[in-house]
């Protein structure tokens, strides 16, 4: 079944434009030597439109391919295909986060030319960073899916998300007041940790671990319910 | 082998769908006759479990469908009114996805879509993608798709739009054999479709089910009822008011009207043989006519 639902992923469109365009890109930035920064803006922006644009149509495809009330009749095509779907939103993320961190590394050790601590970005930058960009990009795939189940919706999906998405980047997050509604939106909404942010490494870890706890809890728990009002799960 | 319908009532907003719609079903093939919201769609999804009634319960075997869950879904194929299938995947891919859902082993899933995909005469193109196929090629891979688990109940929602005649007579000779262990539940607005291969028919009107019987007991029911006569053009608002019409043909500068009247409604009318288009006209009527004659 997991064979499957990669298989749909794999097949959408929108892979090779914008894993080209993320390449073209880095590329882009090697040339003018600012490869550390890349990751901080663009390169997380492509992960978060490839979770909302290629991810997250998973869970809706079956509607825009009306295709939904077959998938609903067959055995496995409630509860065991939204776990399987899930399963695969998180590898398929895992998978991209792995290609566009391999391209990073890749890009450091061979256009390097001495302006970057390649030691020190490797093994404290980097590795501290890899988590949380894998963490937070697997985190915000299933959100976003919990929200497309919810909504029945791609563009709605998209808009919410890439709204709730693009906080960290309005926002300045040394200029706001600790625990503030506004430093949640910054610090909670993924983009934090996909930045590569060392969130978890701050002295306020604790808070941001509970408040992403919460926040997954409560959307899975409110896209269990509303599944199963509609009677499909 | 027993599927009943008790008293199952639907309801959105202000709205009856369905209203104490009561029947048993045991194997064979039904009918489902309706104009236009009369609550054909609804009924075959309530059946196939996919919504809830509002009211009322549905057995399989005495026993009650939504607490068999997987185990009824397992034996339910479905073909909906609207079926597109995924258009990045070729047809052999899309069944074998659907197979594994259903719960077909690999071995068995290959060996069963490769038969269905002869049965449905879409072999040949198995290895282009969906995006790629006609309204009838799709209409054929959802039939495909429903028959992949050998259903024991098997409801299939218009499967005859968007087929040419020789795939209408090529699914009606696969229904007709597969209807011998099976209760096999088909709506379509084609109702020679429906005078062909169904056992009985089941009439619903305004979410009601006003008849269940055989095609041959409703079309006895309309014999010595049925007329057909020659008109004057300017003649025909007059009998589309006064009596129910079932075909109008124009024939040179007159036009031949059939008609559907317990009196002989002209001295010229000849009786005629009662169709299924005849009796869908008397128990809906027929908006068409009506539009044409004013």
């Amino acid at each position: 079944m997991l064979r499957w639902e990669i298989k749909k992923l794999t097949r959408n469109v929108w892979n090779i434009p914008i894993i080209t365009s993320v390449i073209c890109l880095w590329g882009i930035m090697l040339y003018f030597s600012t490869q550390a920064r890349f990751w901080y803006i663009l390169g997380s922006l492509a992960l978060g439109f490839i979770i909302l644009f290629i991810s997250t149509r998973l869970f809706i495809l079956d509607e825009e391919e009306k295709v939904s009330e077959v998938i609903l009749t067959t055995k496995y095509g409630r509860w065991n295909l939204l776990f399987q779907r899930v399963m695969t939103a998180g590898i398929y993320t895992t998978g991209i986060v792995i290609l566009f961190l391999f391209i990073q590394v890749i890009g450091v050790l061979l256009f390097n030319r001495n302006e970057i601590d390649v030691h020190e970005l490797l093994t404290v930058h980097f590795l501290k960073g890899c988590l949380l960009v894998w963490g937070g990009s697997v985190l915000f795939s299933v959100f976003t899916a919990c929200l497309c189940t919810i909504f029945k919706s791609h563009g709605v999906t998209a808009i919410l998300s890439g709204i709730l998405f693009g906080m960290t980047y309005i926002l300045r997050g040394n200029l706001l007041q600790q625990y503030s509604f506004e430093w949640f939106l910054e610090k909670g909404l993924f983009s934090y940790l996909i930045r590569g942010e060392n969130g978890l490494f701050e002295p306020q870890w604790v808070v941001i671990i509970v408040w992403y706890v919460f926040l997954m809890v409560s959307m899975i728990t409110i896209t269990i319910i509303i599944q199963f009002r509609r009677h499909e799960i | 082998m027993i599927l009943k319908i008790e008293n199952v009532t639907h309801q959105f907003k202000n709205f009856s769908a369905l209203k104490n719609v009561n029947c048993e079903l045991s194997p064979g093939i039904y009918g489902l006759l309706g104009p236009n919201g009369a609550g054909k769609s609804t009924l075959m999804r309530i059946l196939v479990d996919v919504i809830l009634p509002t009211k009322g319960r549905l057995f399989y075997n005495n026993k009650e469908i939504t607490t068999l869950g997987a185990r009824y879904r397992e034996i339910v194929g479905y073909l909906p009114q609207e079926f597109h299938g995924y258009s990045n995947f070729t047809a052999e891919e899309f069944l074998k996805y659907v197979a594994n859902l259903k719960g077909l082993d690999q071995k068995n899933a290959q060996s069963r879509v490769q038969q269905l995909l002869e049965l449905v005469g879409l072999a040949e193109v198995k290895r282009k993608k969906i995006k790629g196929f006609s309204g009838g090629m799709k209409r054929r891979v959802g039939i495909a798709q429903a028959l992949l688990n050998d259903p024991e109940i098997l409801i299939l929602d218009e499967p005859t739009s968007g087929l040419d005649p020789s795939e209408r007579i090529r699914l009606r000779g696969i229904l007709t054999k597969l209807s011998k262990n099976k209760i096999i539940i088909l709506s379509t607005h084609i109702v020679s479709d429906i005078e062909y291969v169904a056992d009985e028919v089941l009439l619903l009107k305004d979410g009601e089910l006003i008849e269940k019987a055989p095609p041959s007991k409703l079309l006895n029911n309309l014999l010595d009822q049925v007329w057909e006569m020659q008109i004057r053009e300017e003649e025909l608002a007059k009998y589309s008011t006064s009596y129910a019409i079932s075909n109008i043909h124009q024939q040179g500068s007159k036009i031949e009207i059939r008609i559907i009247s317990q009196e002989k409604p002209h001295r010229s009318a000849e009786k005629v043989n009662p169709r299924m288009e005849d009796i869908y006209v008397y128990y809906f009527g027929s908006r068409e006519s009506n539009a044409i004659c004013q």
